[in-house]
């Protein structure tokens, strides 16, 4: 759930970055750490073993001002997406306000993708919430890699929903397509707690 | 050669599809039961028969729920997600791949003979057409799978073993290369369901948070501020510019000064005598008497005597010679009335006045003017003496004037300590003066705790606080959790971390990971009793009746009453609060989280020394100061106003820790 600091005038909202191992969910943050100015971001907190694989989870946090006389800071969750880890992705999904689902656009890595992508069903259910009450979007990872699964197939495979999600094509290595799809999810999280906020005021 | 079966396989341009059977009405497959495995798989057995099976769709449909396939590695029940079922796809038609990439799936102790033998047979280039409702369905699910026996049926004989040599394998899944099927399915059968909501469009109209140009511009911001602030430091840093004030310019008064017209008598300016509000007008009055009889002593002239009032109270006076003055124009070379009444008198004008003045002053009044004009005097004479010419030689007689002194001097140390009016006894509880001039806080005094007789007295450190010293045969466990034992660690890391192995000298980035406190009530749960009876002591202590069953809730409640207390929490070695009132929660899991650590550590350091584990910690601070206690597994942490805890609530608090420690064992 957001935290919102009236007395500081801050809204937190978590976000978490989703998907198979090694899909690139950690080199998204680290592309938007070093993308993004030092006036804005936190430190990059990442808990790694000897092969850079996340053990934990990593950690940053991203602050901007698009609501009017909040101050915005965004924290990015990563899950360490190996499937012995379910308990810290369940753990990491705690109160998450977005999620990011990186998907590996490697043909072999498919099976891995929508593996993940029902794990992470189950454990929102877990933690009692559901796809349809989350925002997410897509991030097709890995797009600049020879014969990458064409987006016909991704978007049937994890686009085929009630809902239409925002998709985003990305490469996190060269860093294309990582500050798109953060905005992305930002821009629904801050659409949707516009409209709350919109909705309690007429209320009253 | 296979066949087509019922339209589902077959070979391409060879047959034309015939339409499928409803999947109802198709006979279910007999299911191979499992044997023990074959002793030798490889290689064509001789006189083997073709095995032809009728598949149906239905069947096609059934062989996705296989039994779990040995050669495959399995993921943790609890782990790994629900497979999806794939639903059916009722749609007509194949999806036509050459026999090649079916065959390169196929695991080669199911074939007759190795991969590459058998890719350079002919037949390798038939295309098998593999049903577009099973791709389908089977698609979302990132995988493509069939069952041998479904295969076979399909692909030409004489590749794969005979099933009845494999039996065991023939619900074994074999994955086609997803990349390849679906390059050859018809672009319109993978369009997305037509129901489907689009995304908001005020998400899609909305700014980015994170666009570029917001990135430009708050860099550029940061810039900017950046330069400011390097502006700023270095005006602050350099030193004070010198003023370069235009030169000024000289005052000749004969040419800056314009002529004015002569000022009327009425408009010039009276002189007035000096303001001195803070002296009293008496007192200064007689002074000065004083000291112009000493003038005129010196200069012969016979003076009234000084003991008499010769001056009226200035006050009264001037205020009436204002009034009778108060229209008479005063020329501007005389002295203002105000002037006049300080002057020394002339003797008629004194007798005058003295008449008309009080006829009685204070004799000490008197001799102080006196003395003050003598001190006058002899400050600008340079001597210390009065009245030189009158000063008999050394050994004669002494002046009045002297004698005088000498009687007022005598007076002075012949006070009557009656009199004295003796200074301020000092209130209880205030501070004392000190009579040292500057306060030692290092050095000041500290009040010792007081500490059992069967244990040492702790050593203090000053400026920081006292530490209560227990023997070493209380054993402490430290909180840091340790990978050579697994039982420290929560449950939950153990599931998270199911890799961690015993902590060894490479394994040093795992440290971090084992530093973080997981919540886990494991240690604590026994800790967690609602309510409890409690020793008639603590009870008693606690103003409660002594059999009466209390919470930690209401231990905490009465310690939080207790006056100069803030706050109080009891924790476990895990960190995790037991019961906690404290008006900041964060605060309070901080203080639990961090105090077993501190004890721990401090102990550990006066282990090094040689010396006794601490069991209490005091952490004096100016506002709130931190009371560590720690009892076997269990802290107490209280937080109060003072620097030092009073011994009836360090006595309390003791026995309620051991109480809690006792029944947690």
């Amino acid at each position: 759930m957001a935290f919102i600091n009236y007395s500081k005038r801050e809204i937190q909202l978590k976000i978490v970055y989703y998907g198979c191992a090694l899909c690139g969910k950690t080199t998204n943050l680290i592309k938007l750490h070093s993308g993004i100015n030092s006036t804005q971001k936190g430190e990059l907190v990442s808990l790694a073993t000897d092969a850079d694989r996340t053990l934990f989870f990593d950690f940053l946090s991203l602050s901007t001002q698009t609501l009017p006389g909040f101050d915005t800071r965004f924290q990015l969750y990563t899950v360490p997406g190996q499937p012995v880890y379910n308990t810290t992705r369940q753990l990491v999904l705690k109160g998450v306000d977005g999620i990011v689902f990186v998907v590996d656009s490697h043909w072999d890595k498919m099976e891995e993708n929508v593996e993940s992508f029902a794990n992470l069903q189950e454990n929102l259910i877990e933690n009692h919430l559901s796809m349809a009450q989350i925002p997410y979007v897509i991030q097709y990872n890995k797009r600049d890699i020879e014969n990458p699964a064409p987006l016909e197939y991704l978007e049937f495979t994890f686009n085929n929903r009630a809902t239409q999600s925002l998709t985003f094509e990305a490469s996190a290595y060269t860093g294309e397509g990582v500050l798109d799809t953060l905005n992305g999810v930002a821009r629904l999280l801050l659409a949707k707690y516009s409209k709350s906020a919109g909705n309690k005021a007429t209320k009253q | 050669m296979a066949s087509n079966f019922l339209g589902l396989f077959g070979k391409k341009k060879e047959e034309v599809l015939a339409p499928q059977a409803s999947p109802t009405l198709s006979p279910p497959v007999e299911e191979a039961k499992p044997k023990s495995p074959p002793s030798g798989l490889i290689g064509l057995p001789q006189g083997r028969k073709r095995v032809t099976q009728r598949l149906s769709l239905k069947g096609l449909q059934e062989s996705g729920k296989i039994a779990p396939d040995p050669t495959k590695i399995q993921l943790p029940s609890a782990v790994a997600p629900a497979r999806a079922v794939p639903e059916p796809v009722e749609v007509d038609g194949t999806v036509d791949i050459p026999f090649s990439i079916i065959l390169n799936s196929i695991p080669e102790q199911l074939l007759v003979a190795d991969h590459a033998t058998l890719l350079v047979h002919p037949e390798v280039m038939v295309q098998i057409g593999l049903p577009l409702s099973h791709v389908l369905s089977m698609l979302p699910s990132g995988k493509l799978e069939f069952s041998l026996s479904d295969l076979v049926g399909a692909i030409p004989a004489g590749f794969v073993q005979p099933l009845e040599n494999i039996p065991d394998y023939a619900q074994t899944p074999i994955s086609l290369p997803l990349a390849e099927v679906f390059r050859r399915i018809p672009p319109h059968l993978l369009a997305l369901r037509s129901d489907q909501r689009p995304v908001d469009a005020a998400v899609k109209n909305m700014v980015d948070p994170f666009s570029r140009e917001a990135l430009e511009k708050a860099q550029a911001e940061a810039k900017e501020k950046a330069v400011e602030a390097d502006t700023q430091f270095a005006v602050e840093a350099e030193p004070a510019p010198e003023l370069n004030p235009e030169p000024i310019p000289e005052l000749v008064m004969e040419e800056s000064v314009p002529e004015y017209a002569p000022i009327p008598e009425y408009m010039a300016p009276s002189f007035e005598a000096p303001v001195e509000p803070d002296f009293d007008p008496v007192m200064l009055a007689e002074a000065e008497a004083a000291l112009a009889a000493v003038e005129a002593r010196k200069a012969g002239v016979e003076l009234p005597n000084v003991y008499d009032p010769i001056l009226p109270p200035p006050p009264a006076y001037s205020a009436t010679y204002q009034q009778e003055e108060a229209h008479q124009e005063t020329p501007i070379s005389e002295p203002s009335a105000e002037a006049n009444a300080w002057a020394f008198p002339v003797s008629g004008q004194a007798e005058e006045a003295a008449a008309d003045s009080e006829p009685e002053m204070d004799p000490a009044l008197v001799e102080w003017a006196r003395k003050m004009a003598q001190e006058e005097s002899a400050a600008q004479s340079g001597e210390p003496q009065l009245s030189e010419p009158e000063l008999p030689p050394y050994g004669e007689e002494e002046t009045n004037l002297g004698n005088d002194l000498n009687s007022s001097l005598a007076q002075e140390e012949a006070v009557n300590p009656d009199d004295v009016v003796p200074p301020p006894a000092p209130a209880p509880g205030a501070f004392e003066v000190n009579k040292i001039g500057m306060f030692d806080a290092l050095n000041a005094p500290t009040r010792p705790i007081r500490k059992p007789k069967s244990q040492p007295q702790p050593p203090e450190i000053k400026g920081f606080g006292s530490f209560n010293i227990v023997e070493k045969s209380q054993e402490i466990v430290t909180p840091v959790p340790s990978y050579t034992d697994p039982s420290a660690l929560p449950e939950e890391f153990d599931q998270a971390t199911p890799e961690l192995e015993p902590e060894t000298e490479d394994s040093t980035q795992m440290e971090p990971v084992g530093s973080i406190n997981l919540s886990s009530p494991a240690s604590s749960a026994p800790l967690l009793s609602p309510r409890i009876r409690l020793s008639p002591t603590i009870n008693r202590y606690l103003s409660l009746d002594e059999n009466a069953e209390i919470s930690f809730a209401d231990v905490m409640n009465h310690v939080r009453r207790w006056p100069g207390v803030s706050g109080c929490v009891i924790t476990g070695k895990d960190g995790l609060p037991i019961s906690a009132v404290v008006d900041d929660v964060l605060f309070s899991k901080s203080l639990s989280a961090f105090a077993p650590k501190i004890v721990a550590r401090v102990s550990e350091l006066f282990v090094d020394l040689g010396m006794p584990e601490v069991q209490e910690i005091h952490v004096p601070m100016d506002d709130v100061s931190t009371f560590l206690f720690r009892e076997a597994d269990v802290y107490f942490i209280l937080l109060y106003k003072e620097a030092s805890l009073p011994q009836w609530y360090r006595k309390v608090i003791k026995a309620v820790l051991e109480e809690i420690a006792t029944r947690h064992k």
